[in-house]
């Protein structure tokens, strides 16, 4: 028997999600049917809520139901200091290590020339706008993006640009496992990788 | 180490799904195309997750889209379970009930696979010299596996960049990314290759008694001494071919005998020899790491014509704990027997 056409739909879409395979969209899909209609009718009504209500901050690109996120309005936070991250998911992981209170720059994602990531795909530029109002003796921005080669050198790419602009950078280092994404690093770890970051 | 017993599912043309190994001597004996090349490089692969030259696909018994091997590790310090889910391009593993990689099994599982295609290491392509050498570190040093995986990784990544329209900037990054990983991998190599020159040349001598020196080098076809200038004295190559055309990922080992090249000069016995010395290279350095024997896997040794060869290979499987020997007729001594046809083992 083959499957009804809207079903093979469902599955299509819910397969397309990170980390779904194609069993586990089955799965979903055949518990999103036995669901009571109005159960499903609030997920889906979720789904479309979070996306028409969220946007990216104007400033740090992390996602945010206002204009400004409210780190970027948050006064009593340190705004001389910017922590560049690739994903809001390791914005979260930061502040749940509770040991930084600066601001955020979000590059949703990192170079990576075999799937047509260069700079202009990133939020550099935007970084960089940011940084002209930014006061090259008392400011710094610490690079937290990942330590895989792609996230070490999107790191050394921006430490390059920020050098020559004369403002202090630095690189979180301590005690990350090579290759590491940090959305996975345990709070102590990365807690400690950013008290200890390097100057570059 | 003993490989206690190893587990299968639609692995080519196996039929029984679990097989009990002894301590001591296992021989697997069949006719040509029994089955018996195929229970070895099964117990290699659930041994180490590592597929010698194969794809998934090809191991896969045909028509079937999913598989598994599967062995038990006895260490004097505790037993392992290695469970291999295999689908075509995937392997999905797991070490004892825990999803893990390939670099996770080397921690707790060894086993070095002789077998009569050996002889290809020496006359075949620099990729499978290249493949003995990486998968040997590999297993190891587990910073080795990582740093090969990333530097494999940039050269991907510079390679895409030199087939479009590479800024100066991003070439320079990745560049000095690829600089400075080449030069660590070299470094390990470097360093395992001396290792593994002086055990290759003593069993050399132990197995020919030809009074020839083994010598083995690492190569890397430019004169220029460090990777840097290698990169630029090939700057113009690799923007013409889109790829980058020196580092560690081009290198080749290079075997002489009394200073003349094996592949070039060497004669056929001269190269299974060479190839024998380095698999004994291999059992003996993760020997060194493991503090325990690797499982010894033996396929074919009645292949092996030669009496110097034949010999040695049967007292490297007598002296070690375990072996998995297998052969069209028995060999002299043996402490537990299966017989293979068709693809179905039984004991004997
Ligand atoms: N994916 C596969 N599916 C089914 N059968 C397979 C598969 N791959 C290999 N075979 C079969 O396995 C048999 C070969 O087995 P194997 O190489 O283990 O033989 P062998 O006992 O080592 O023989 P020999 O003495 O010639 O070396 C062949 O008949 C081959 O067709
Ligand atoms: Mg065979
Ligand atoms: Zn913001």
């Amino acid at each position: 028997m083959k499957y009804p056409s809207a079903l093979i739909q469902l599955i299509r879409e819910l397969g397309k999600l990170p980390g779904v395979g194609p069993k586990s969209a089955q799965r979903l899909a055949f518990h999103l049917f036995n669901l009571p209609e109005e159960e499903v009718r609030e997920l889906a009504q979720a789904i479309l809520n979070a996306k028409n209500s969220l946007k990216q901050c104007k400033l740090c690109y992390n996602i945010t139901d206002t204009e400004l996120c409210s780190i970027c309005t948050d006064h009593q936070r340190n705004h001389e200091l910017i922590c560049v991250v690739e994903q809001p998911a390791d914005l979260l992981a930061i502040e749940r290590s509770g040991e930084y209170d600066g601001l955020y720059h979000v590059l949703h994602g990192s170079l990576s020339p075999m799937n047509g990531i260069g700079p202009d795909q990133l939020t550099i530029a935007a970084l960089f706008e940011r940084l002209q109002g930014f006061d090259q003796n008392t400011g710094e921005v610490i690079l937290a993006t990942a330590t895989t080669v792609e996230g070490e050198a999107t790191a050394m790419y921006l430490a390059r640009l920020l050098t020559d602009i004369g403002i202090t950078t630095s690189r979180i280092a301590y005690g990350l496992p090579v290759g590491g994404d940090l959305e996975y690093a345990d709070e102590v770890t990365l807690g400690r990788a950013i008290t200890n970051r390097r100057k570059l | 180490m003993l490989l206690r017993s190893l587990s299968q599912l639609n692995y080519r043309n196996l039929l029984s799904p679990r097989l009990e190994l002894a301590e001591g001597i296992n021989v697997i004996v069949g006719n040509n195309a029994a089955g018996k090349s195929n229970v070895l490089e099964a117990a290699y692969l659930a041994c180490t997750g590592d597929l010698p030259g194969g794809k998934i696909s090809e191991v896969l018994r045909l028509g079937e889209v999913e598989g598994f091997v599967g062995a038990r590790i006895k260490r004097i310090d505790g037993i392992s379970n290695i469970d291999i889910g295999l689908t075509p391009g995937k392997k999905i593993i797991r070490l004892d009930g825990q999803t893990a990689r390939a670099l996770d099994i080397a921690k707790v599982s060894a086993a070095v696979l002789i077998t009569p295609e050996d002889a290809d290491l020496i006359h075949g392509s620099p990729s499978l010299r290249r493949h003995y050498l990486d998968s040997l570190l590999a297993k190891l040093s587990r910073r080795y596996a990582l740093l090969h995986r990333e530097y494999n990784r940039v050269v991907e990544q510079r390679n895409a960049l030199l087939k479009g329209r590479a800024g100066e900037l991003s070439l320079s990054i990745w560049s000095a990314k690829f600089v400075e990983l080449g030069n660590e991998i070299m470094a390990m190599r470097l360093r395992a290759i001396k290792r593994i020159a002086e055990i290759a040349n003593t069993s050399y001598a132990e197995i020919a008694d030809d009074g020839k020196c083994l010598g083995i080098s690492l190569h890397s076809g430019l004169a220029a001494s460090n990777l840097q200038e290698k990169l630029q004295a090939t700057a113009h190559e690799e923007q013409a071919r889109g790829v980058t055309v020196v580092g560690p990922h081009r290198d080749d080992l290079v075997l002489e005998l009394d200073g003349y090249s094996i592949q070039a000069y060497g004669s056929r016995g001269e190269a299974r020899t060479a190839s024998l010395a380095l698999r004994v290279a291999e059992y003996r350095l993760l020997q060194e790491k493991h503090r325990e024997t690797p499982v010894l896997l033996l396929d074919d040794f009645s292949s092996e014509l030669d009496a110097n060869r034949r010999e040695y290979l049967l007292d490297l499987a007598a002296n070690t704990p375990q072996a998995v020997v297998s052969g069209t007729e028995p060999p002299p001594r043996c402490d537990q027997r299966f017989s293979v046809s068709g693809g179905l083992v039984s004991a004997f």
